[in-house]
């Protein structure tokens, strides 16, 4: 008699939605890879950086924004942590990572309308554009970071959030906040 | 003279071609007039840009073998069923 071969065994290692969401952002990362590479080919180019006739970025006002950004990175650590644990332990500390994520993207775009105030624009220069460029594509991926963040949020209120959404939107935002340092140095310092 | 030996023999002639004029064919396009600086940075960014996708990629591929092997670990130390229903605890990170 033929002996039965058992099935092979399938693991799910991950959620379909934190695999996704890597693949998603390795294809990110090198969309910003690509714009920081063109940036720094042109800035090694120029005699002068930034253009003197061209504003000068705030570096230290937007430090205290980076600051914020990255608090909002570990506040939301410690909400997945405590999402583990108890649910509504959670509640707080995601309150505090959307509203962080949110007072960097207000910030960014009250930074944007006083430069755009003194002359820096996007056809201004190429300081002006790359600046425009890098920053509103970061700006862009933290508006939908924000509004996962907002949708697992509301999710978490009404009790029906689950690990494998939740984990996507963390993956998401970690990223947002992980690539800001790098452009944060590369643009304004 | 047979296909693939043709395109062979073409592709010998072309490489020599190559070989004879490197500046028509020279791939970086500051090495001729840009300053040191651009140079430099044009290396630079071109590695970023050749190591960072691999990084990603083998740094997911690790970070998953890890996670099956612990998962694997805890199955055996746990004396669980092998087959873990779709939703299971275990599914999560």
């Amino acid at each position: 008699m033929a002996k039965v071969q058992p099935l092979p065994v399938r693991y799910q290692i991950v959620p379909h939605g934190v695999m996704g969401m890597l693949i998603f952002v390795v294809t990110e990362a090198m969309l910003f890879a690509g714009l920081i590479s063109a940036f720094l080919i042109v800035k090694g180019a120029a005699s002068v950086w930034p253009p003197p006739d061209q504003p000068r970025l705030p570096a230290e006002a937007t430090a205290v924004n980076t600051a914020a950004l990255l608090l909002s990175g570990a506040v939301l650590f410690w909400a997945g942590r405590a999402f583990d644990r108890d649910r509504e332990a959670a509640k707080r500390p995601m309150a505090a990572a959307l509203a962080l994520g949110m007072f960097f993207v207000g910030f960014q775009g009250y930074e944007w309308v006083q430069l755009i105030g003194q002359g820096l624009t996007l056809t201004s220069s190429t300081h002006g554009g790359f600046f425009y460029l890098i920053v509103g594509t970061h700006g862009l991926h933290a508006v939908a970071a924000i509004a996962a963040l907002a949708w697992a949020f509301r999710g978490l209120l009404a009790g029906t959030l689950t690990y494998q959404q939740l984990a996507p939107v963390q993956i998401f935002w970690y990223f947002v906040v992980g690539v800001w340092p790098v452009l944060y140095m590369l643009v304004y310092l | 003279m047979a296909g693939p030996r043709r395109i062979l023999h073409r592709l010998t002639w072309l490489g020599l071609a190559m070989g004879a004029s490197p500046s028509v064919v020279l791939a970086c396009s500051v090495c001729q007039g840009g300053t040191a600086d651009n140079r430099i940075e044009f290396i630079l960014t071109t590695a970023l840009l050749t190591f960072l996708p691999l990084g990603l990629i083998g740094g997911v591929i690790f970070g998953l073998r890890r996670r099956y092997l612990s998962l694997a670990q805890q199955e055996t130390r746990d004396d669980v069923p092998r087959i873990p229903p779709r939703d299971s605890a275990s599914a999560t990170l």
